[in-house]
């Protein structure tokens, strides 16, 4: 096998994000301002075309990556081709499956039609792949800013929004920031084991446990600060609220799920699997950034009155939960951060998408009054949002409540009691304001003039459905999903440990 | 008829068939829900009967028994079944569900479909509660349960439905999110000795623990179960949430849910736990706390301006009676306190229908609007007065059998709080007769009450089972008891038995406790 096919899903995302690009430069684009019928008409197509464009590469770059289960590379090579590329690909791509199926009617209401939209989002899609795929520090970072990059320009995607344009300044200035720290710490840490191979450096660690080496410590703190920022753990979130809000909701749902699931598994790889051996260095800090990151959001939630704002602070404090399963820095640990992952992204992208819906034109309808009554006047909108509530509560029977045990388990197995305890605990704060977007929609009564969401159109039901579907078989069969987590771990390297290449790289 | 009967899939059957009615009722034109409803419960009650007859009174292990790999690699199951603690929960259930639709006929006449759908889905959390063996499973039942009550409260409930349908859930939540840590810390630990994870109720109850992780454990289960109780002091949701909720909701809540704890107490509290159980401290703690829920709620009973505020607390002081005859750890006391909780479901719930029924013609709870109307609904009032008699303990009806063997249980071994308990019986009294009396009885004096119409048909078909249960557990309570002793034998020498043995040494398993 070539080596460039370990690249397969990343080329065709790529190329299809230049296909986009390329084709807006030669299809005149539509005046602003003179968009009559025809023009809009023609808008229109091309959107369409854009999306299915966008849809269909992720779902062949989806394929590719299954593919290349079977596949394993060299231990030192510098892209991962094992099962836990794989579930990090499964869980990203159908995330983003699933956000771009649903921002259509979103883009179509806002009128954003420019074709940057669907490039960026394959060019950021890229840049998460390479980062959760990477073996190489280096590469690592090329990942991590070219998905960092493309998200800062979504997030200010609606120029005339000048919310948007704030929130993607400070979304800018903080990431910048944060990927200075990531290269400092990659600096650094090729000064504790001169290489950047994550491998190599693996083995450099496990060969010589130096507790006391500066270098390493201090090369490790500053990585792990920058991924801090990046996923959002308390205390290096506050950009997060800001941004989230700001953002149009789709780029937000995005940020929540693709963009926090990359960061964070990329993390919990080089974290768990290849500083493994220096785990006294990062154990401790992690501990307290898994418990502020599970307290702080969840009480600052409790008092907000925008539902997008709220979901905001509830996807902060979801990386909290995740982080517990850092803290466990076991096999288990790592399937059951895999798990919630998924769960997580599917349930965000369905709520977000209801959110928009709900919002209407400008996103004028966001704020928790709104929902007064909605449940009764949408009923199937309303009882999507309930699932989804109930899963990000964590209640069965949702895949949100196996994750969450999931994540239990590996803490009372690593004997994390008191993370366990301050898990259980955070989600009964994070109920209260759950329950009160339901009880918005179901106990109280709609003022006269409320404003009905229209009704959703097939394709947003479509998807909205399957994501009810996803969560309540992820809640209720979730064994073969459990055993695929698993496995994917099972041939994630230990620290040390020679893999097999099946393949010798051809000259 | 019986050969078909005498299959497993009874159990699963009522679990399922809720869930089936629920979807139905919300599909069904809207005039059509009740009947679906009603149909539902009907059949459930019927099928659930002949598991009375063919229930093994021999047999202290579990009956009936299903399981069914569910999650392998976490060593879940579909595993259910019944044995003599449970056997009168689940017809308990069975018995109530068709009395609680049918009493909502009236009542409820906006949004039905939803209002039966949740009614049903809430049935299939009650019956799985009861025949879960599987912790798992368990827990998925015990948290399903609170959404559809969560609903009825604050959909369908009084003034302040809100307030009381977050109380009811934040409160019940505190306790199941606790517990939840403590069985995956029991899974953990049977990993620990046998190298594979179980949620299995078998597996679990083999297990051999230290005293202090006993106790730790034992912690996490026990608030779940005290709040769901309610134990005095985690009872203050109680009151809110039984006058806000619809009159069905009410008597689901008195009925059924609040057994639940004791419930829990039983099938896995004492098991699971016997050296913390029987710990005198925990064993004094309980026993107090019941001591004062009976004596406290009689009190603030006593003071209610509000019938059905008044009822809901006599619930908390008849929950304190079973608790004391849980924790007297005696055979008599376990097998009143399941008696108990029988008959505190029937007399309560009975005493929240009629009340919903006065409600109905009168929109008001107040016991002060009232007086005189034995004169204008005879039969009401003989219900009332009957239900009330019930309610308090007197010879002939259910509720004196339920606490005389509590007491006697009790006294066996901790006879001054038996001696304490027993003043109980004399309060409450004092709170039931003078609101019977100022509600039936003194002048008609308020022209409203002249024209109250006695109870029509449909309720009086609602009181006559009722009534009949009452009367037939009073005089003849054998059936009922024979059917829970050889459990609760077993249960009481597994305990005795098992705390005797427990390991001196800790193994360094200890320190992973479940509460903090």
């Amino acid at each position: 096998m070539s080596n460039w096919v370990a690249l397969l899903p990343e080329v065709i995302l790529s190329l299809a994000a230049m296909f986009i690009l390329m084709r807006d430069a030669f299809v005149r684009p539509v005046q602003a301002g003179a968009g009559g019928a025809a023009g809009g008409g023609r808008d229109d197509r091309r959107m369409s075309v854009d999306c299915l464009v966008t849809l269909y590469s992720i779902a062949g770059a989806l394929i590719a990556s299954l593919w290349l289960m079977d596949a394993s590379a060299a231990p030192d090579a510098m892209i991962a081709l094992d099962g836990f590329r794989v579930a990090a690909d499964v869980i990203l791509l159908g995330g983003a499956l699933l956000v771009v199926s649903l921002s259509r009617d979103y883009l179509d209401r806002e009128g954003l039609r420019s074709p940057e939209f669907h490039a960026l989002i394959l060019l950021a899609l890229v840049g998460m792949m390479v980062l959760v795929a990477a073996r190489d520090l280096i590469l690592l970072f090329v990942g991590l800013e070219l998905m960092s990059i493309s998200v800062y320009v979504l997030t200010g995607f609606v120029r005339k929004n000048p919310r948007s344009s704030e929130a993607s300044l400070k979304y800018f200035i903080v990431g910048a920031f944060a990927s200075a720290f990531v290269v400092y710490g990659i600096a650094l840490l090729y000064g504790a084991t001169g290489t950047t191979r994550l491998a190599t450096a693996a083995e450099v660690i496990a060969a010589a446990p130096a507790g006391g080496d500066l270098l390493l410590v201090a090369g490790i703190g500053l990585l792990l600060i920058g991924f801090a920022f990046k996923i959002a753990a308390v205390p290096f979130h506050m950009w997060a609220p800001d941004a989230y809000d700001g953002a149009p909701t789709p780029v937000t749902s995005f940020m929540a799920t693709g963009v926090k699931a990359a960061a964070f598994i990329a993390l919990l790889r080089v974290l768990t699997v290849d500083l493994g051996g220096a785990a006294q260095v990062w154990k401790g800090a992690v501990w307290w950034l898994a418990i502020l990151t599970m307290i702080v959001p969840n009480l600052v939630a409790l008092s907000q009155q925008d539902v997008k704002r709220m979901l905001a602070y509830s996807s902060v404090a979801h990386a909290g939960y995740l982080l517990v399963g850092v803290v466990a820095a076991s096999e288990l640990g790592r399937s059951a951060s895999l798990f919630y992952l998924a769960a997580y992204t599917v349930v965000t992208a369905g709520s977000f998408a209801v959110v928009f819906h709900v919002a209407g034109r400008g996103d004028r309808n966001q704020r928790v009054r709104d929902y007064r009554g909605l449940g009764w006047r949408r009923p199937v909108l309303g009882a999507a949002l309930l699932i989804f509530l109930l899963s990000l509560a964590g209640f069965p029977p949702t895949a949100g409540f196996v994750g969450k045990l999931y994540l239990l388990r590996a803490a009372v197995d690593a004997g994390e009691t008191s993370l366990a305890v301050t898990l259980v605990l955070t989600s009964l704060v994070a109920y209260y304001y759950y329950l009160r977007v339901v009880w918005k929609m179901y106990f109280e009564a709609a003022p006269e003039d409320a404003h009905t969401p229209p009704s959703p159109k097939a394709g947003f039901s479509l998807v909205i459905g399957t994501c009810v579907a996803l969560i309540l078989l992820g809640g209720l069969f979730p064994g073969r999903i459990i055993d695929r987590a698993r496995d994917a771990l099972a041939d994630a390297p230990a620290p040390g440990m020679v893999v097999q290449a099946e393949d010798p790289p051809s000259p | 008829m019986m050969a078909l009967y005498d299959g497993h899939w009874i159990l699963t059957a009522l679990v399922l068939l809720p869930l089936v009615g629920g979807a139905a009722c919300l599909v069904v034109p809207e005039a059509r829900a009740k009947t679906v409803a009603l149909a539902t419960t009907l059949v459930l009650f019927a099928l659930s009967l002949p598991l009375f007859w063919t229930f093994d009174t021999a047999e202290p292990g579990f009956q009936n028994l299903v399981s069914i790999p569910w999650i392998e690699a976490w060593g879940i199951s579909y595993a259910v079944g019944l044995d003599g603690i449970s056997i009168l929960m689940i017809l308990l259930t069975t018995f109530t569900m068709p009395l609680a639709v049918a009493g909502s006929f009236s009542y409820i006449r906006r949004r039905e479909r939803a209002f039966y759908a949740m009614l049903l889905f809430l049935t299939t959390g009650m019956i799985g509660v009861f025949v879960a063996l599987d912790l798992f499973l368990f827990y998925v039942f015990w948290e399903i349960m609170l959404i559809p009550m969560y609903f009825l409260i604050g959909v369908w409930g009084g003034e302040r439905r809100i307030y009381s349908a977050v109380k009811f859930f934040l409160y019940t939540a505190v306790g199941s999110l606790l517990m939840l840590v403590a069985i995956v810390t029991l899974a953990w630990i049977f990993q620990d000795g046998s190298g594979a994870w179980s949620f299995a109720y078998e597996d679990l109850v083999s297990l051999e623990l230290a005293r202090r992780a006993q106790l730790w454990l034992f912690a996490g289960f026990a608030l779940a179960f005290a709040i769901k109780v309610p134990l005095f002091p985690f009872h203050t949701w109680l009151p809110d949430a039984h006058v806000e909720a619809p009159t069905a909701g009410s008597v689901i809540l008195a009925g059924v849910l609040l057994k639940m704890g004791v419930y829990g107490f039983l099938r896995f509290g004492l098991p699971f736990f016997p050296a913390a159980a029987t710990d005198p401290v925990v064993v004094n703690a309980m026993l107090v706390l019941g001591l004062i829920g009976i004596l406290y709620a009689a009190w603030v009973a006593a003071v209610q301006p509000d019938a059905k505020k008044l009822i809901a607390y006599t619930s908390v002081a008849h929950l304190g009676f079973v608790v004391l005859g849980v924790f007297g750890l005696t055979t008599q006391g376990i097998e009143g306190g399941i008696l108990q909780m029988v008959n505190h479901g029937i007399s309560t719930g009975a005493l929240f229908l009629l009340i919903g029924m006065l409600y109905e013609r009168r929109h008001s709870r107040e016991i002060a609007d009232f007086g005189g109307i034995a004169k204008v609904m005879p039969v009401f009032a003989f219900a009332l007065v009957v239900v009330a008699l019930s309610s308090v303990g007197l010879p002939g009806t259910n509720g004196f059998v339920g606490e005389f063997l509590i007491l006697v249980g009790t006294f066996r071994t901790h006879p001054w709080i038996a001696a304490i308990a027993t003043t109980g019986v004399i309060f409450a009294a004092c709170y039931m007769l003078p609101m019977v009396q100022r509600v039936l009885f003194n002048r008609l004096d308020r022209e409203e009450n002249r024209t109250l119409t006695d109870v029509n048909r449909r309720e009086r078909l609602i009181l006559a089972p009722l009534l009949a249960l009452i009367l037939l557990i009073g005089v003849w309570p054998g059936p009922f008891l024979n059917r829970t002793r050889a459990s609760v034998e077993a249960l009481i020498e597994h305990v005795e038995a098992r705390s005797a043995s427990v390991p001196a040494a800790e193994p360094p398993s200890v320190d992973a406790g479940g509460g903090e």
